[in-house]
């Protein structure tokens, strides 16, 4: 069986669209976005051709976000609800969060209190951005979310970019640094929070767990660089996603550079020649 | 409106509002582009697309003819309808969005009525008129909502033709005036009159010279006014907020705008209290860069375009 259709020379998956023949369903099994019609599977989506051994699928290029166990997220809280929050992360549906799924004061451990769940809005209230994990989810799709690790919990000193989550790949790790000392959060989701570096020992919760700076809702003071730095990257991110370009935090370092050489303002990457040139070189080092 | 942020979000951006940097790097007076595209739906007898940054709105007029009654001279001269699609506002329930759409209705309503007293409206005075039926559609959202969609309104009005009428009476047998001398008796014959010999002998109906896509465009199309969202977060003052930034701001202060510099219109949102001494600044401040945005609008609508294809006239700014 010839296998051209899959792959093209560059080891570019190829895009069909919907109500495109892929290929021929006696040697293929439909997958996800597909559907069989005169011994032909056919695509229902516009998107990428995906296969694995003898299942086919597409892969739509436009998408909310499909949760995986373990993937980082970026969320917001949209309801509390009793011992539950519901949290928006660009699925299908909002996922929840537990209050047995975060951490409280007075230690890891502890049993969750009724008057714990009197105060959830001490620890998330609606409209405040958290990064977590998925847990196993329901069986009606709607993801379970936890955020018991010191390195998960709400977001402040910073702002949220929104992209679409087919641009995040999975990876080692979603916290990253940049050199402009500005730290990335890469939600699976497409939710992507940046914000002020924070050193390494000065996290919340090094040494025991401070519940009181881990619900903070004050931000730090952020000097002006500080703020121009968080703009650019946000700007970058724009920029690549207008143009579908994965988002990694290598490509987004080597642009930040080119910006900084060409002295570019961050307004200016918003127009389009700008983005164009930028974007030219920055794909052409990589 | 807009989706609420968390309290560490809205001090962040506020702080740096303060300081004058915006979260994506523009000053407070900047505007992000502005795109603008006439003719976009061949049905309407004008019709404009027009997006601020991701905001995108698309406006349609269509004429309609509308019998005058005595007591409805200023009713009705305009019906305005304006619709959110859902997937602009993914965060609003159903009511949300029809009372945002409601809103909006008002204030286009509000905006253009006054606007549409051309006598180039009537077709036989007192009798009939061209009703405009404009319909505006929020595809996406992004903060600065109003200005994107009067800047969508003025355009459709720009592009809007009005086709040419003339006056037709009946003529009866032996009153025959002008060219009609030949009368021959039969009462339903018509004789065609121009229009203001139609208009002293009391025209009774019309008819079109222009077909469906020809005609005059409005008068004074040069001078409708543009919209300019003021965000006010005391003591700075900003433009074209995106969704974020509008939510920082406790008032906004719509101003109309003509090209010549008159201001003509206010609408003051949201319940904070407003110092005379700041209103007064904005408004200066405001007025000028309105002017300014309402010449490089009527510069690049004025550029010779293909009409058929939906031009693009931005983006500027």
């Amino acid at each position: 069986m010839d296998m051209d259709w899959d792959f093209d020379d560059e080891g570019v998956q190829k895009l069909t669209s919907p109500g495109e023949v892929i290929t021929s369903a006696t040697q293929f099994m439909r997958g996800h976005g597909t559907f069989v019609e005169d011994n032909d599977v056919v695509a229902s989506l516009s998107g990428t051709i995906e296969r694995v051994n003898k299942l086919v699928s597409v892969r739509a290029l436009r998408t909310r976000y499909h949760g995986e166990v373990g993937d980082l997220v970026v969320g917001r809280i949209t309801e509390v609800q009793a011992a539950r929050w519901k949290v928006d992360v660009n699925g299908h549906q909002d996922a929840l969060l537990r209050l047995s799924s975060v951490n409280l004061p007075g230690g890891v451990q502890r049993r969750k209190l009724e008057s714990d769940e009197l105060e959830m809005r001490k620890f998330f209230e609606e409209g405040d951005l958290l990064v977590a994990e998925v847990q196993p989810t329901h069986g009606d799709g709607a993801l379970n979310l936890h955020t018991r690790s010191l390195k998960y919990g709400k977001l402040r000193n910073g702002q949220l970019v929104t992209v679409s989550p087919v641009l995040i790949r999975r990876r080692n790790s979603h916290f990253c640094s940049l050199p402009c000392g500005v730290d990335l959060i890469l939600g699976m989701n497409g939710y992507i929070w940046i914000a002020k570096h924070v050193a390494e020992n000065q996290k919340e919760g090094e040494e025991g767990f401070d519940a009181e700076a881990v619900y903070s809702n004050k931000n730090d003071d952020i000097d002006m660089e500080t703020r121009a730095a968080i703009s650019r990257v946000s700007n970058l991110i724009h920029v690549f996603a207008r143009r579908s370009i994965p988002i990694t935090d290598a490509i987004l370092a080597e642009a930040y550079d080119w910006a900084v050489q060409q002295e570019t303002s961050p307004s200016d990457l918003l127009r389009a020649d700008v983005g164009d040139t930028m974007v030219a070189m920055v794909t052409a080092l990589a | 409106m807009a989706q609420p942020l968390s309290k560490a979000e809205s001090s962040y951006t506020a702080a740096g509002l303060l300081n004058s940097q915006r979260p994506d790097g523009r000053s407070l007076l900047d505007y992000r582009p502005i795109t603008l595209a006439t003719g976009v739906a061949p049905t309407a007898n004008g019709s404009a697309r027009a997006r601020i940054g991701d905001t995108d709105v698309v406006v349609a007029v269509k004429l309609d003819m509308q019998r005058m009654d005595e007591e409805d001279e200023e009713e009705g001269r305009c019906v305005c309808s304006v619709e959110c699609s859902p997937s602009a506002f993914p965060h609003l329930d159903r009511d949300a969005l029809s009372d945002l759409s409601t809103d909006l209705t008002d204030h286009l309503r509000t905006y253009l009525t006054p606007l549409l007293t051309s006598p180039q409206l009537l077709i036989i005075p007192h009798a009939r008129r061209w009703q405009l039926a404009v319909d505006a559609l929020v595809l996406a959202h992004s903060g600065n909502l109003h200005d994107t969609l009067f800047a969508a309104a003025r355009s459709a009005l720009w592009d809007l033709r009005l086709p040419r009428t003339r006056g037709v009476v009946y003529d009866a047998p032996g009153t025959g005036v002008g060219g009609d001398g030949s009368g021959t008796g039969s009462v339903e014959r018509a004789g065609v009159l121009d229009h203001m010999r139609g208009m002293g002998r009391q025209a009774v109906d019309f008819e079109l010279e222009d077909g469906a896509d020809e005609g005059l465009p409005l008068e004074g199309r040069d001078d409708l006014p543009v919209c300019l969202t003021m965000n006010l977060l005391s003591p700075v003052y900003y433009l074209d907020a995106t969704s974020v930034e509008e939510a920082c701001s406790p008032t906004r202060l719509l101003l109309f705008v003509r090209p010549s510099g008159t201001l003509c219109g206010i609408q003051k949102l949201g319940s904070a209290e407003l110092h005379p001494s700041e209103l007064k600044q904005a408004l200066q401040e405001g007025v000028k860069h309105a002017k300014e945005m309402a010449g490089t609008m009527n510069r690049r609508l004025r550029e010779p375009t293909t009409r058929s294809l939906g031009s693009n006239l931005g983006p500027f700014s």
